[in-house]
């Protein structure tokens, strides 16, 4: 059990700085994952809290301790591999018990923390099978075995999961939560599948380019991201993002001009930073249109692609030189090339000043409001 | 199509495999030579070299005067304690260098690498003046330890370099699990880096084994002495100027076949292993 606070890190190697200065609080008992696109540094982040790599600047503290000249033991946290990293001349069952045999603990408690992990992760008929005896999965929940033994104030996972199919992504993602859940440990989670980040975490941190993008949950992340990189990287399929300007700003809300877009004045709680004649960026969720009309926001314009996933069709709507991608009901006939008309509340609207930054959203329900807070 | 296609293809196969055997043969050979003639009398092997022993022409003779009369049994225990100690050092040593230069990244890591990896270019046999020097100053004239300590330099640098390139292979994330487990790097060596470089320490095992065992030079100019004769040694002394005693020299030399031999069953496994090694994964 343990809390962990970074404290403007950096990390550099050699001329390259892949941490530009990372702020995150971590409560105990929280799981926190890291997501971002590959090189984005989550795992640079992970390795320095782990003590695989040294920090360049800044503080790492557990449980107020500062941790930065101490090595991977003496900080007390269990790392689970995306390669497993099984020791392969061992038993499951000695791979587990390894570091608490090297820790010199006693014949009988290793026993039992062992079983007790086994029993955990449905692992106890293959104790003594060896690694390669074993399929993903089995080796992945060994991998978490030898962390859950040694009883750890803080588990790391750098990207468990993403060695697995997805059926069986799928099932350790349960067992991830029921875990959590049973050890109520803090938990760091490494990934770049937003869907595992949005599913396990308490609490989201998007790192981009060696910066944090925004912290918070995934709710929030979802309904209020904080700028254009989270918004492009939250969700899926992607949120729309497309280019305007203001027109007109005064109290019915601000009037936008987007090329082939029918939408009225919309508010926002803190509209007063737009001017008109401000570049902006407007985004709309593909999910946030429909098929069915009644809507004030209006979008018109020729499909252009048709995925039909059975519960929703993806399509894609070209509209003057913009495509915008919408999902609509799965059992619309739309064919390619047909004209389609499809509409959107104009509250659920994201919108976005020049430097990308994101203006303040209202009427959120009253959930992503007690989320948020 | 496929069928001149699969004909041809059992057609190098077959090739091949006639290159390899008549290769096998061709290394065979004197050795069969050596182990027929072993039990022949003296005067059958200059009539008939090539023949096999037969009732009349049977004789234990050479092993008889090999085990009884002559000291070879100490020759067979020298060159054993010498070739399986420096083996065991030499192996330790070099797979502890060879773990620092993969692992851990200091000044002049490269530099200290090649440097070691020069001794595979350059025998050792030229500076054997220099080493002859050392010893006689040293007192280690005539004695196991000098042949020892010679032996471990002759064959440290291809263990290292072996060595090294193997360590760099194993995967980086093993050596950090094991590290967050609280895993001493001491630990780590000897029991995660040891076991998995089984195959590359069979290998290097076998390479090192055979020069060692069959070296005539080193016990000739550093320890001559009855006491401290090698095997290789041992055996010229029934090769004369004028007389040689050929029942002793191929007996002694088809016993001096056999722990070698053992010591290379026991270490191919791995070295067939250590070839493969990552062909398949």
């Amino acid at each position: 059990m343990a809390s962990i606070q970074l404290k403007t890190i950096k990390k550099s190697f050699g001329p390259v700085d892949v941490l530009k200065g990372i702020d995150i609080d971590i409560k105990d008992g929280e799981f926190v994952a890291f997501v971002g696109p590959s090189g984005c540094g989550k795992s640079t982040l992970l390795r320095l809290i782990a003590g695989l790599e040294s920090i360049t600047e800044g503080d790492l503290l557990i449980d107020e301790t500062r941790m930065n000249d101490l090595s991977p033991k003496e900080r007390g946290i269990a790392m689970v591999f995306q390669s497993y990293a099984l020791y392969p001349h061992m038993s499951v069952y000695k791979n587990m018990a390894f570091g608490l045999s090297v820790a010199k603990k006693d014949k009988a408690q290793i026993k039992e923390r062992v079983m007790n992990a086994a029993r955990i992760l449905q692992l106890e008929e293959y104790l003594d099978r060896y690694p390669r005896q074993l399929s993903g999965g089995q080796r992945q929940r060994v991998a978490i075995g030898r962390a859950i033994v040694r009883n750890p104030k803080v588990f790391l996972f750098d990207e468990p999961l993403s060695n697995l199919d997805a059926a069986l992504r799928a099932d350790m993602r349960v067992e991830l939560a029921r875990l959590h859940g049973d050890l109520k440990s803090t938990m760091i989670y490494v990934t770049h599948d937003q869907i595992e980040a949005m599913t396990l975490a308490d609490k989201i941190v998007v790192l981009y380019d060696g910066m944090l993008q925004q912290v918070g949950t995934p709710l929030e992340l979802y309904h209020q991201p904080a700028n254009l990189f989270v918004a492009g990287f939250i969700g899926s399929p992607k949120m729309n993002l497309i280019k305007g300007k203001v027109i007109a700003r005064d109290e019915s809300g601000i009037t936008l001009d987007i090329p082939h877009l029918k939408l009225g004045p919309v508010q926002f709680a803190d509209a007063q930073r737009l001017e008109p004649g401000d570049d902006i960026t407007l985004g709309i969720r593909p999910n946030d249109f429909s098929d069915k009309g009644g809507q004030a926001g209006e979008l018109s314009g020729s499909v252009l692609l048709a995925e039909r996933l059975g519960n929703e069709t993806v399509v894609s709507i070209k509209a003057g030189d913009q495509i915008w991608t919408a999902t609509i009901d799965g059992l619309n006939p739309v064919r390619l090339g047909d004209e389609i008309t499809v509409t959107f509340d104009p509250q659920s609207i994201h919108l976005f000043d020049k430097d990308g930054k994101a203006l303040e959203r209202l009427n959120l329900s009253s959930l992503i409001h007690e989320t948020l807070k | 199509m496929s069928h001149t296609h699969r004909a041809r293809r059992h057609l190098s196969a077959g090739m091949i495999h006639a290159i390899l055997l008549s290769y096998t043969l061709l290394a065979l050979w004197p050795i069969f030579l050596v182990i027929i003639n072993s039990f022949k009398s003296r005067k059958a092997i200059f009539r008939d070299p090539l023949a096999l022993p037969n009732e009349t022409s049977f004789s234990l003779i050479g092993f008889e005067k090999v085990l009884i009369n002559s000291d070879f049994l100490l020759y067979f225990s020298n060159s054993l304690i010498v070739t399986v100690t420096a083996l065991i050092i030499s192996i330790l040593i070099g797979a502890m260098a060879a773990w620092a230069l993969s692992e851990y990244d200091f000044k002049g890591n490269t530099l200290l690498g090649l440097y070691l990896a020069i001794g595979i270019m350059i025998p050792i046999r030229l500076g054997s003046v220099s080493i002859l020097n050392l010893v006689v100053s040293l007192d280690l004239a005539n004695t196991l330890t000098a042949l020892i300590l010679v032996y471990i330099a002759q064959a440290l640098p291809l263990i290292i370099f072996i060595l090294s390139e193997f360590m760099r292979q194993i995967p980086t994330d093993l050596k950090e699990a094991a590290r967050c487990d609280g895993v001493s790097e001491y630990k780590i060596f000897f029991q995660i880096i040891l076991p998995l470089s089984r195959p590359a320490l069979g290998t290097v095992a076998v390479f090192s084994m055979v020069p060692i065992w069959n070296d005539l030079w080193f016990p000739l100019i550093l320890a001559p002495g009855e006491e401290t004769r090698t095997i290789t040694l041992g055996v010229q002394q029934f090769i004369g100027q004028y007389v040689t005693d050929w029942n002793s020299v191929l007996a002694s030399l088809t016993l001096a076949i056999l722990p070698i031999l053992l010591l290379y069953l026991i270490f191919s496994r791995q070295l067939i292993r250590g070839i493969t090694a990552g062909a398949v994964k």
